[in-house]
C-alpha cells in the first residue's frame, strides 16, 4: 500500500503523468465511459472527466479512495465519478467501459497480480474493441559498468567494518535487484529487448526470454540494468532509457532496476553476454531468475563466467520456515492462530466487534491480548 | 510409467530452483510454482544428483556414506527419484 507521499510523488512526476493525459485527451470523447483503474487520490479520473467523458468508475481497494472523493467534490465532479472500494477483480459495473486507464504495475509488467488484473478487466470491464492505457510495455536490458550499484548489494557484508565474514548475507543480497540508474557512458552493450507485454491481448502472467547482448567496448561488467518503455496510445510513449531514447528524468518513479551479478567480470569488447531472464508469479508475487554466460570474443567456447540468480534465494529463511513452504507441511494452529480462527467464526456468525472482543477476552490468555478490540477490528478490517 | 532402477538417470528440470539451508532444502518448481521440502538425506540426495544424474554412483556415494543397508539405501533413493519425478522436478531416463 502506498502512502499519501508515495501518491505525490507519482504524481509530481510531471512527464509521466502529461504522457497519460496526452492519451487520455486523443481517445476520450463526451460519450465515453471511463475506468479508472487503482485510481488512488483519483488524478486519472478528474481527467478523464476534463477530457469530456461522460462517466467514470475509479476503482481503489485502499482508504486512499476517500482522498480521491474529497478532490473529486473540491473540483464539482463528484456527481460524474462513480468511486469503488474493491479490487477490481471483485467488481461488477453496470455498464462497460470504452476506457480503461491503468498504472497499477511497478518498473516492469511482472509485478505482483497487475497482468492478472488488467486481463480480468479487459475481459469484463471493457467494450469490445475498447482502448487500454497503456497499451503495451516493450522492456529492454543492458550490461552495465555499475561500481556504486554493486556495492550497495556487497559493500555492508565485505566492509563490515569489524573484520567479520559475513557472506552468507552477501549471497543473499546478490540474489536481489533495485532500482538503480547509469547514465549512458556506463552502457557495455547497446540495449536489447526482452519481452513485449501488449495489454489488449495479454493473457500470460509469466515472462522467459533470452537476452544476448555483444559488448560495444571494454570495461568492468557489474549485471545489467532493465527498464522499459511504455506506449500509453500510437504515438505516446515514455522511456527510462539511459540513452538518448529516454525521455523520463532520473527522479522519475519509472526508475531501471540494476540485476547485479554475483561477481563483476572484465569483458572486452565484442565478448558474447547472454542471460535468461524469467519472472514466474508465485502466489500474489514474482519469482526472479537470471542466469548469465558470458564468453570470450575469441574463443566463443570458453566461458569467462557463468551465474544463475534467483530471488529465490533472497530472503533469510530458519529451517522452520524453509519446511513451511513445502506443499507436504501439515501445519498445526498456533493460539495466535485459534485467536484468529475465534475471531473469523464470530464475524461469520454477525457478531458485533465488540462482543467479539469480550467473548475473546474470555476464551484466551490476557498475557496474549492486550487490546482485544483493536484485535478484532483489525481483523475486520480485513475480512470483514 | 517407467519402473525406476539405478541403471538409470535422473535429469534435474530446468524450471527446478534448489535452496540449501543448514543441510534442509527446498525446490521451487518454477512451471507450476508449487514448493517441494526435503530433509536432510533428501537434500543430500539431490546435491549427488546434480553432478550427472546416475543413480547408480549416487547410490554408492550413499553406500559408503552411510551406515546402513544397501538394500534401505537404494528403496530410499528410488524412492525419493519417484516422488520427485512425479512432482516434475526432473525426469528419469
Amino acid at each position: 500500500m502506498y502512502s499519501i507521499t508515495d501518491y505525490g510523488v507519482m504524481i509530481g512526476d510531471r512527464p509521466r503523468v502529461r504522457a497519460y493525459a496526452e492519451a487520455m485527451k486523443r481517445v476520450i470523447t463526451p460519450n465515453s465511459v471511463v475506468v479508472d483503474l487503482g485510481a488512488g487520490p483519483g488524478l486519472f479520473a478528474l481527467l478523464a472527466c476534463r477530457c469530456g467523458a461522460r462517466r467514470v468508475y475509479a476503482i481503489e481497494p485502499d482508504d486512499t479512495i476517500q482522498v480521491a472523493r474529497e478532490i473529486a467534490a473540491a473540483n464539482g465532479l463528484s456527481e460524474k465519478i462513480e468511486f469503488i472500494q474493491a479490487l477490481s477483480t471483485d467488481v461488477t459495473l453496470p455498464e462497460r467501459a470504452d476506457v480503461i486507464v491503468s498504472d497499477i504495475g511497478g518498473v516492469t509488467p511482472w509485478f505482483q497480480t497487475h497482468l492478472p488484473s488488467i486481463a480480468d478487466a479487459r475481459r469484463r470491464l471493457l467494450v469490445p474493441g475498447g482502448t487500454l492505457i497503456p497499451t503495451r510495455d516493450t522492456v529492454w536490458a543492458a550490461v552495465v559498468h555499475a561500481p556504486d550499484l554493486h556495492a550497495r548489494h556487497t559493500a555492508p557484508w565485505d566492509d563490515n567494518g569489524f573484520d567479520f565474514n559475513m557472506q552468507p548475507a552477501r549471497r543473499l543480497a546478490l540474489n536481489t535487484f533495485k532500482k538503480g540508474a547509469v547514465t549512458e557512458e556506463r552502457l557495455l552493450t547497446g540495449l536489447q529487448r526482452w519481452a513485449t507485454v501488449d495489454y489488449r491481448t495479454v493473457d500470460e502472467w509469466n515472462v522467459h526470454a533470452e537476452v544476448c547482448w555483444t559488448a560495444n567496448r571494454a570495461g568492468l561488467a557489474h549485471g545489467f540494468l532493465v527498464g522499459l518503455e511504455r506506449t500509453l496510445a500510437e504515438g505516446i510513449t515514455f522511456s527510462n532509457a539511459p540513452d538518448r531514447s529516454g525521455t523520463l528524468p532520473s527522479g522519475s518513479i519509472y526508475s531501471t532496476l540494476f540485476f547485479p551479478w554475483t561477481t563483476p567480470v572484465t569483458v572486452e569488447a565484442e565478448d558474447e553476454v547472454e542471460a535468461q531472464l524469467r519472472a514466474v508469479l508465485v502466489g500474489g508475487d514474482y519469482v526472479w531468475c537470471w542466469n548469465t554466460t558470458v564468453r570470450d570474443r575469441r574463443q566463443p567456447d570458453i566461458v569467462k563466467a557463468r551465474f544463475e540468480q534467483s530471488t529465490m534465494l533472497q530472503d533469510a529463511l530458519s529451517p522452520a520456515t524453509l519446511r513451511k513452504t513445502s506443499a507436504s507441511y501439515v501445519p498445526a494452529l498456533t493460539e495466535n492462530g485459534r485467536m484468529a480462527r475465534f475471531v473469523l467464526d464470530a464475524m461469520a456468525q454477525g457478531v458485533a466487534i465488540g462482543d467479539i472482543a469480550t467473548g475473546l477476552s474470555r476464551e484466551f490468555s490476557a498475557s496474549k491480548l492486550r487490546d482485544p478490540l483493536s484485535y478484532v477490528a483489525a481483523l475486520a478490517r480485513q475480512y470483514g | 510409467m517407467t519402473r525406476i532402477s539405478l541403471d538409470h538417470t535422473f535429469q534435474i528440470s530446468k524450471d527446478a530452483i534448489f535452496r540449501d539451508l543448514d543441510g534442509e532444502a527446498v525446490i521451487l518448481d518454477l512451471q507450476s510454482g508449487t514448493y517441494f521440502g526435503l530433509n536432510a538425506v533428501g537434500a543430500h540426495i539431490w546435491q549427488l544428483l546434480v553432478r550427472d544424474g546416475a543413480l547408480r554412483t549416487a547410490f554408492d556415494d550413499l553406500c559408503r556414506e552411510y551406515d546402513a543397508e544397501p538394500a534401505v539405501l537404494e528403496r530410499d533413493l528410488i524412492a525419493l527419484v519417484s516422488r520427485l519425478t512425479e512432482a516434475r522436478l526432473g525426469a528419469v531416463k
